[in-house]
């Protein structure tokens, strides 16, 4: 996983030699680099937290991530992203950075979250199932990393979407309330603040934060891939 | 020399005989004095534990080596033969090695995979080298019993889940919380099992213990034990609040902590998980506690399935250890043929190398006219015309001598390069 992390890391590195842009201008390059900052977060919360039964988890994800990108075409990975004048500011690489972090910590919230219901039913039935129970992470791990994941990952996706409107205005001179990534994504940041909210106050640990955890992101996912596919709107590129 | 194993354990004799045929720690001086002093005994090990006590020998002959060691128990604890010998199990070398390393991985005990056997081979070991029992083989031996023990701790899952009650009680624990360092333990009522399992926690490092009893006296009286702290029996409920492990072991006929109350101090802990583990019979935790998001609910019942599952687990676990423990005493017994063959190939090298050195004298003396150099290549020449000739002898011998008819090659060698007898087999 570290070898393969190592070799996107350069190739990114050339990447950005080469056409001297980070990869966000189209879905399939956008998909590569999330899948890059996926592992690489998993990477960095292995120095705190003993998860790394995890990773069988988080490399399929970050696997299936890389297939969509090449499925949805291996040329755009290769050459330079059709430049429309929008991309030549500073706001959508901050914009797409920000929300991909944001997205990849919800992703890793989310195994979190299926390793919490599994390790929790093994506890709660008792009697069968209980022998390969060993290798999973505690609750308590599994809950905190949930947690952690959380209260990174909602700030960088607020920054995301602030740096998103405001960029928009400065670029765009059209209405991006009305755009369906724009509405969904608002529904994900009120779902995930709901979600910290709930948390903090009437103490929805557990159980009920890894089903909400696995809730959200299947929002996020269909907010980042669903609407690109089934609606359409200026945020098509992606 | 032989390497046997006299004794008997839990499966082929009764507690009575075992109790009977103990050493106490003051006796192992005159113990091993006595069994060095058989003619037959040139090492010993003494293995005693609560379910074994066995007899670990050097011999030069096993038939007379296992016969006097069975004389030694007879004698030394005034047990007749008769009855002693229809608990005695014996083994001989090859037999004997995978005898002492299935013991000390654990295989052999009442409940495979438990740790403190090799603990108690170790200090055998210790003892009998302290009593000076042990020489190269022994030594050798019980210092490859403790590395394929350690092996197949490492390699094996054979003592990694509990098999106590009480340590699945905390390997559960474990399954709930990250770490128990920061948590705090609430015994309900007193009861064995229920102290043990606090003992274990404690072991394993805990915040705090809490004790609580209807009478408050004894809770005191406990929790001194385990240094904690006493709950008077009406502060449960808001004791709870603060505590994730309750352990609880009443006498109480009726359900003492219930869902409502759970539910309400789940509430006040916003949620932060609690392990319940009742142990006793009849049930002081209403069952359907279980039922509450974040609440682990464990009564006698699960715990002992947990045990049995995990105990199911180990022996298929043992079956991966005979493995490992198969080729070890392959290599063992290799060890222990090459040690066996080694005087005699010494003494082959020996005498070739004095019959080389004499002629080689004789032949200098009649060439009188030769420079040093010539001299040096002559003396070379011996050398290897000697080595070349003993090599293959010398090779199949250390080969066979590991296969069945090892001790007729070496007989045979023995007789067929005339060495005498004097230097002794085996030392």
């Amino acid at each position: 996983m570290i070898l393969a992390f190592s070799v996107h890391t350069l190739s990114l590195i050339y990447r950005f030699l080469v056409f001297g842009s980070l990869p966000f201008g189209s879905l399939p390059l956008s998909l590569s680099f999330y899948s890059w900052t996926l592992v690489g977060i998993f990477l960095l919360m292995l120095i705190n937290f003993r998860i790394h039964v995890m990773g069988s988890f988080i490399s399929p994800l970050a696997f299936i991530a890389v297939l969509i990108s090449f499925s949805k075409g291996w040329s755009a990975v290769t050459t330079r992203e059709p430049w429309s004048g929008i991309f030549k500011s500073a706001w959508v690489p901050l914009h797409v950075t920000f929300s991909l972090l944001g997205d990849s910590l919800f992703a890793l919230a989310f195994c979190a979250g299926i390793l919490y219901l599994i390790q929790e039913y093994r506890l709660k039935k008792k009697r069968k199932a209980l022998v390969r129970i060993s290798s999973l992470p505690s609750l308590e791990t599994l809950d905190r990393v949930n947690f952690r994941c959380l209260t990174i990952g909602f700030p960088l996706l607020t920054v995301g979407l602030i740096i998103g409107a405001i960029g928009a205005e400065y670029t765009l001179n059209i209405p991006w309330r009305y755009d369906p990534k724009v509405i969904w994504s608002v529904l994900t940041w009120f779902l995930y603040a709901g979600m910290i909210h709930a948390r903090l106050i009437k103490g929805w640990r557990g159980k009920k934060a890894a089903i909400l955890a696995i809730f959200g992101f299947i929002i996020v996912s269909f907010s980042y891939l669903g609407v690109n596919i089934f609606l359409t709107g200026y945020h098509h590129f992606y | 020399m032989h390497l046997i194993v006299v004794g008997l354990n839990h499966k082929t004799a009764p507690v009575e005989v075992r109790e009977a045929i103990t050493f106490s720690q003051e006796e192992m001086g005159d113990a091993f004095r006595m069994l060095l002093s058989l003619a037959s005994v040139s090492e010993a090990v003494i293995l005693c534990t609560c379910n074994r006590v066995e007899i670990y020998a050097v011999t030069p002959e096993v038939h007379a080596g296992i016969s006097e060691v069975k004389f030694f128990l007879s004698k030394y604890h005034s047990i007749s033969p008769e009855v002693l010998e229809n608990h005695l199990y014996t083994y001989s070398n090859e037999e004997a090695v995978l005898h002492l390393f299935r013991v000390s991985s654990s295989l052999d005990s009442m409940v495979i995979g438990e740790p403190q056997i090799l603990g108690q081979v170790k200090e055998a070991y210790s003892v009998a080298c302290k009593h000076r029992a042990c020489s190269a083989i022994l030594n050798k031996l019980f210092h490859k019993a403790f590395s394929v023990a350690k092996r197949i701790r490492t390699e094996t899952k054979i003592g990694s889940s509990a098999v106590s009650i009480s340590y699945a009680a905390v390997e559960l624990a474990k399954k709930i919380f990250e770490t128990l360092s920061d948590k705090i333990v609430m015994v309900v009522g007193a009861g064995e099992m229920a102290e043990l399992a606090v003992k274990h926690l404690i072991n394993t490092g805990i915040k705090d213990v809490y004790v609580t009893n209807r009478t408050y006296e004894r809770a005191i009286k406990l929790a001194q034990e385990f240094k904690g702290k006493a709950i008077p029996f009406d502060e449960l409920y808001t004791a709870m609040r603060n505590v994730d492990i309750v352990i609880t072991s009443t006498g109480s006929t009726s359900f003492i902590i219930v869902p409502e109350k759970v539910r309400e101090v789940m509430r006040l802990r916003k949620g932060r998980s609690v392990f319940f583990i009742d142990i006793a019979v009849p049930r002081d935790i209403d069952p359907s506690v279980d039922a509450i998001d974040n609440v682990f609910l464990y009564n006698i019942d699960d715990l002992k399935e947990v045990v049995e599952t995990n105990l199911r687990e180990r022996m298929k676990e043992a079956e991966k250890a005979e493995q490992i423990i198969a080729a070890e005493v392959k290599q063992f017994i290799h060890w222990m043929s090459v040690l066996q063959v080694t005087p005699t190939i010494v003494s082959i090298r020996e005498k070739a190398e004095e019959i080389r050195k004499r002629e080689l004298e004789k032949t200098l003396l009649s060439l009188k006219n030769l420079s040093e150099e010539e001299k040096r290549i002559i003396e070379l020449m011996s050398a290897s015309i000697v080595n070349k000739i003993l090599h293959h002898p010398v090779t199949i011998l250390k080969e066979e001598a590991a296969g069945r008819d090892g001790n007729l090659y070496i007989a045979a060698a023995r007789k067929l390069f005339n060495i005498d007898d004097e230097a002794k087999e085996g030392e």
